[in-house]
């Protein structure tokens, strides 16, 4: 969907920035602490993805950088500035909201054509500019219509392209994709991934949908609670994750999450288990067994997830192959590669190995 | 159910309107009615004939086109006063935090309840310190900007989602220029009600220029009408002649802006 288009790749003038939160810490009315302390680095080029359930603040740390909210401590930089006297439309960044924010009284165009108009640029280059990103985002065919006369999914679209067409050093990305239906969200992910690759611009986008967040990060950040729980690649948050929260965000079914006499380990931890790594304990001599009375079978297809309990009594949830046949009431004996099983400390959550 | 080839409501509202028009029926036939027609008991209601000549008898009474170049000049400007400056601070009540806003809307709110009768004095003291008594300016500084349309158009903006707002700030747009950009032409409806309003109180009032005007050429229609009403004796037929007249802005400016007015009193209860 995305086209090549001259001016808009990188390279041709587009110029990007690292974001970087020192210790930023943002408190509301004197008791919620919004963003706890928090330290990130987002280096030049990179699309860093905030996940968080709702509440962690991700969205308070992104709305910092745009310049819609201060910090009541530490310094946020952008290319190297420190930006906390910045106005908003000083900082030379882009934002697409939740709900677009796309001028309700204005057409497609002039809603693409405002930011450079606020910036006097002259009326031939903006209409280049608009006719360019149009094209690139196929909406040159609605350049004459309304927001309201608009499906989701254009208005998704325009918001981008109002967020593009000034070229600006970073972008930022307040939930864009979740007032899509599933489908459509699914193939602007893959267009938005296409997007950043082609622009190599600096992206920051927010989300509590940790499935958006793996596919899409270079790298992401989760957060819980106003803190900042890790920091790393899809893959080392997923294999390595460094409590039991991030544990349990990422990754779905979520992690099963036993006490550690039930699955071999000593008492006081807790053992972590992704549900794909449990077979049946007969194809896997020598792993950590866990028996299991089969509740609620889900037959996908390629995978069959079973729920069920443990002789403890704590829920589980396995993936078992496409092939495995398991009725409800069964009983079953699954075992996971003992070297691939997750181990936390019971009380602060903490990994231990 | 079976459907009526009208909407019920129809058989309420149909009577209320008729009632709500016998007034202006009548002022419209005492207009053209002759003055011993007007006397009559019980009223004429279908007049002999139609006797035109009350409208210019009415125009020559009084200089009534220096009366309306005033109503105008005065109105004009209190709608324009209020558009403007109702919206700066409606606007920074809305979206802006700064040390007291509360308790000065609060304080603003509560002017609303105190009646013009109390404040008429004070008010006119400040004018005639101001040295405008008995001119135009007397009757358009008090109305310049007024409690309610600050009131009204705050609780406007308010409905505006705020994130229209952050976007355009983030395009590049100053305060000022979200106020007038994005906010403005979203508050057309508010904002031609409050338009309206202004335009029919500042015509319609009667008592502060009664107060503040003694000179004839800086009188406004309404204190021109009353010139035909005399302790002993009322020329009904030029009054209403008059009345005809000073009625006809009004209702052109409704019309005109009906559009906006009924989008405006809908808006209030369905979320677009």
């Amino acid at each position: 969907m995305v086209r090549a288009v001259a001016g808009l790749d990188r390279g041709q003038g587009l110029s990007v920035a690292r974001v970087e939160f020192r210790s930023v810490t943002k408190v509301f009315g004197d008791e919620t602490t919004a963003v706890d302390a928090l330290d990130l680095d987002v280096p030049d080029g990179e699309l860093m993805v905030l996940v968080g359930p709702s509440g962690c603040g991700k969205s308070t740390a992104l709305r910092m950088v745009a310049g819609l909210e201060h910090p009541t401590a530490g310094v946020i930089e952008i290319a190297g500035r420190d930006v906390a006297g910045l106005s908003p439309a000083a900082r030379d960044i882009a934002m697409v909201f939740q709900s677009y924010a796309l001028y309700p009284h204005m057409t497609v165009r002039k809603n693409l054509a405002f930011p450079l108009q606020r910036r006097r640029m002259a009326k031939a280059d903006v209409a280049r500019r608009v006719a360019d990103v149009a094209e690139m985002l196929e909406l040159t065919e609605l350049l004459g219509r309304r927001p309201a006369q608009l499906s989701g999914g254009q208005r998704q679209r325009v918001a981008m392209g109002r967020a593009l067409i000034r070229e600006p050093v970073a972008f930022l990305l307040d939930e864009p994709l979740s007032n899509l239906d599933a489908k459509l969200r699914a193939e602007l992910r893959a267009e938005l991934k296409r997007l950043h690759a082609r622009l190599e611009t600096t992206m920051i986008f927010v989300t509590h949908d940790q499935v958006e967040a793996m596919t899409l990060g270079d790298r992401i950040a989760v957060m819980d609670r106003g803190r900042l729980q890790q920091v790393g690649t899809p893959e080392d948050i997923y294999r390595r994750p460094r409590n039991v929260f991030v544990a349990r965000f990422v990754g779905s079914p979520p992690m099963n999450l036993l006490p550690g006499p039930a699955a071999g380990r000593e008492p006081g931890t807790v053992v972590g288990i992704r549900p794909e790594l449990l077979r049946p304990a007969a194809e896997l001599p020598g792993g950590i067994t866990v028996d299991v009375v089969a509740e609620v079978v889900e037959p996908l297809g390629s995978d069959v997830f079973v729920h069920g309990v443990t002789d403890g009594g704590d829920a589980i949830v396995a993936r078992l192959a496409g092939n495995a046949s398991v009725a409800p009431g069964e009983r079953l004996s699954l075992a996971a590669p003992a070297g691939e099983v997750h181990v936390f400390d019971e009380v602060g959550g903490e990994r231990i190995e | 159910m079976r459907t009526l080839p009208f909407n019920p409501r129809h058989l309420v509202l149909l009577p209320l309107a008729a009632v709500m028009l016998v007034p202006l029926v009548w002022m419209l036939v005492t207009s053209i009615e002759t003055l011993p027609e007007t006397r009559h008991f019980p009223p004429t209601l279908i007049p002999a004939g139609i006797h035109w000549q009350n409208y210019p008898d009415a125009l020559d009474a009084a200089p009534f086109g220096r009366f309306f170049a005033n109503s105008f000049i005065v109105t004009g400007a209190a709608v324009i006063g209020n558009l403007v400056l109702c919206s700066l601070a409606g606007y920074a009540f809305a979206r802006m935090r700064f040390f007291g806003r509360d308790i000065t809307f609060i304080a603003l709110l509560a002017t609303l309840m105190v009646p013009f009768q109390v404040t008429m004095i004070p008010t006119f003291l400040i004018v005639q310190h101001l040295g405008l008594v008995d001119s135009l300016g007397a009757l358009i500084a008090p109305n310049l900007v007024t409690p309610f349309g600050i009131f009204l158009l705050r609780q406007f903006f308010r409905t505006l989602p705020i994130e229209l707002e952050e976007a355009a700030r983030i395009d590049g747009c100053s305060r000022l220029g979200v106020l007038f950009r994005i906010v403005l032409p979203l508050s057309m409806p508010a904002l031609a009600t409050l338009g309206i309003v202004t335009f029919l109180w500042t015509w319609n009032d009667f008592l502060w220029p009664l107060i503040v005007i003694s000179s004839t050429n800086q009188s406004t229609v309404q204190i021109g009408l009353a010139s035909f009403q005399g302790a002993h004796q009322t020329n009904w037929s030029l009054l209403m002649a008059g009345n005809v007249m000073a009625l006809a802005p009004m209702l052109l400016v409704f019309i005109f802006a009906q559009r906006w007015f009924v989008q405006s009193l809908a808006s209030t209860g369905v979320k677009g």
